[in-house]
């Protein structure tokens, strides 16, 4: 696709709140075929072509460099790069989709705590049962760099593809890890957070690809958002993103 | 003259090649040390969804091979190109040459320690003479944590965690006396049974789980989950505080020292503390002399006990040389190896590898 391309969301809580957002700004999306179709355009903005994705293919497509900018959950951003500090630049948090990416484990487990459980378990889970604690998970990025991080080595993950948190009542996993905002869908699946076990606190992001072209008119079009959503933000913003752009190779 | 290729020096003392495969399972390495490097591995996929990767170093594949052979000594030699995702640079350090060594199933460990270093610094030739030498002894850490009055779960603690720098600086405040506390229902609990005797402890803690209506889901069974949570009762009541002993582990592991110094420093640091670790530290004293002996310009090497602990599999001697080209050659003894990949019993093993590329840009940018 040639020119400005811009991602929102196509379905749910985060499209009517994006849209709701650029509404506001006097951006308001025409969504192509009566509200249905997956294209779109802006009054205000001629030369934008909008795309309507689903949220990991947002993040996909900026990790890609296939789209310029796109309004999509952190979570599913950091997922999708991965080297995401050259990938994907997170211009402006926008105060919805809240979601945290948590660790969750079993209530009956009532000796763990804490990471540091955790990771005592890991270990005589596997003296014991000879084989890994499974942890099931559409983050499995997000997780073994969590997992590095704080010095957890004995699991395997288990690629989630549907409803993660039934995966340790059908017996396909151990633990979870997934999004939770109220914990309510947790609890009635039997499972519980731990201390420490929050990988991420998610919020929906303008997010822009760092593997993207990016000419003149694009930063324009960049700039003409940044500054519709915030009156004079845009400046100092495509100052920094255009000096990261500089230090992360295509 | 050009200096002998390794392949003649190792043929030399008596090694036998070995070819093992460039490709190999992804799992046996992520097992090692757990998914934490899976980000310098080089991974392929085969249609079925096998994990394969390119190998990243040459111990675990010949000992993978020495054990489908029924092998259980060998003297072998390797040489071939290792895969590691390089950090960014753009001189193709993905894939690098290295040859080396590994003794395995070996009777006499001094002998074969000191071999090992011997036959690297052969290799290394000249480029020893700006080199920068590091020796370590992985098994003083364990002789360490016999002699300190922990009970045995925290010892393991230790023990498996020693190579993760991070997690055991955590494990060492908890010993410290940082125990952290438990809110909730949990914490009732603890309360509760903290004055019972340890078969009503453990009713009480079953009946909790079955008559409470919480689910057993996930692998867990209720008999291990009340084991543990009796231990951490017993870690809670227990004065678990011994910053003596913290002390006393941090300090040995700061240590460093010139290897003809070492043994004092270590007897010094013993009596200090209180720590019963002379035959330890006679070992260290004897294969010093013999490395020396070997090389008198060796006693100045730096001895650090805490040296090499980041490589999971090590567990005694460690050894390193540093050039200007970056490190030359390296190894170590790691003795629970074999049998964590799959042999019939313990076999002990030590082994040492070289870059020669390095070693050759180190020699030649020598005057």
């Amino acid at each position: 696709m040639t020119g400005f391309v811009f991602a929102l969301p196509s379905k749910g809580r985060l499209q009517d709140a994006a849209f709701a957002l650029l509404d506001k700004a006097e951006l308001a999306v025409d969504r192509s075929k009566g509200g249905r179709g997956y294209t779109g355009t802006i009054a205000a903005l001629p030369d934008v072509n909008v795309l309507l994705l689903s949220a990991s293919e947002i993040a996909a497509g900026l990790a890609a460099g296939e789209l310029h900018l796109g309004i999509t959950g952190e979570d599913v951003a950091r997922e999708a790069a991965v080297d995401f500090d050259h990938s994907v630049a997170l211009l402006r948090a926008l105060g919805f989709g809240w979601a945290d990416v948590v660790i969750a484990v079993p209530e009956s487990w009532i000796d763990v705590w804490n990471l540091a459980d955790l990771r005592d378990v890991s270990l005589d889970f596997l003296a014991r049962h000879k084989r890994r604690l499974r942890v099931a998970t559409k983050y499995a990025n997000l997780a073994h760099q969590f997992f590095t991080e704080h010095g957890l080595s004995e699991y395997r993950i288990v690629h989630s593809l549907g409803a993660t948190e039934a995966a340790p009542s059908s017996g396909a996993a151990d633990l979870v890890i997934d999004i939770t905002s109220s914990g309510a869908t947790l609890a009635a699946n039997d499972l519980k957070t731990i201390e420490g076990g929050t990988i991420l606190k998610s919020e929906a992001q303008l997010a822009a690809s760092l593997k993207a072209t990016w000419g003149a008119n694009d930063l324009g079009q960049l700039a003409a958002i940044l500054n519709a959503l915030e009156p004079g933000s845009a400046e100092s913003t495509i100052k920094d993103f255009t000096a990261r752009l500089k230090v992360s190779p295509l | 003259m050009a200096e002998p290729s390794c392949g003649d020096v190792f043929e030399r003392a008596g090694f036998e090649r070995c070819q093992p495969a460039i490709l190999q399972p992804a799992d046996i390495f992520l097992d090692r040390s757990g998914d934490a490097i899976r980000r310098r591995l080089f991974t392929v996929s085969d249609a079925m969804g096998g994990e394969y990767c390119l190998r990243p170093e040459f111990t675990i594949p010949v000992c993978r091979d020495l054990i489908s052979a029924g092998s259980e000594a060998a003297r072998v030699w390797y040489e071939g190109p290792i895969f590691r995702l390089g950090r960014g640079t753009a001189n193709g350090t993905n894939e690098m040459l290295q040859a080396g060594i590994e003794i395995v199933g070996g009777q006499d460990a001094l002998a074969d320690d000191v071999e090992t270093f011997a036959l690297m610094r052969t290799c290394c030739g000249s480029a020893m003479n700006a080199a920068t030498v590091t020796f370590g002894d992985l098994g003083l850490f364990d002789a360490v944590l016999e002699a300190v009055d922990l009970p045995a779960h925290w010892r393991g603690r230790l023990r498996k965690h020693f190579w993760h720098a991070d997690v055991f600086a955590l494990l060492l405040r908890r010993i410290g006396g940082e125990v952290p506390s438990v809110s909730g229902e949990a914490g009732q609990l603890l309360g509760f049974i903290r004055h019972l005797g340890r078969d009503a402890a453990k009713a009480a803690v079953h009946d909790m789980l079955t008559s409470s209506g919480i689910k057993p889901i996930g692998g867990r069974t209720i008999e291990e989950i009340t084991a543990r949570f009796l231990e951490k009762a017993e870690d809670a009541a227990s004065d678990l505080a011994t910053p003596e002993i913290v002390t006393a582990i941090e300090t040995f592991l700061a240590l460093k020292a010139p290897l003809d110094r070492a043994p004092d420093v270590l007897a010094a640091l013993a009596k200090t503390h209180g720590l019963a670790l002379d035959p330890a530290i006679d070992a260290v004293a004897k294969r010093g002399d013999a490395l020396i002996m070997l090389d008198a310009a060796l006693g100045a090497a730096t001895f650090a006990p805490a040296f090499g602990r980041e490589i999971e599999y090590y567990t005694g001697f460690v050894f390193e040389v540093q050039g200007q080209a970056g490190k030359l050659a390296g190894g170590g003894r790691y003795d629970g190896l074999m049998e964590a990949l799959g042999a019939r019993q313990a076999i002990s093993a030590v082994g040492g590898a070289v870059w020669p590329a390095r070693v050759q840009a180190t020699g030649s940018a020598r005057p």
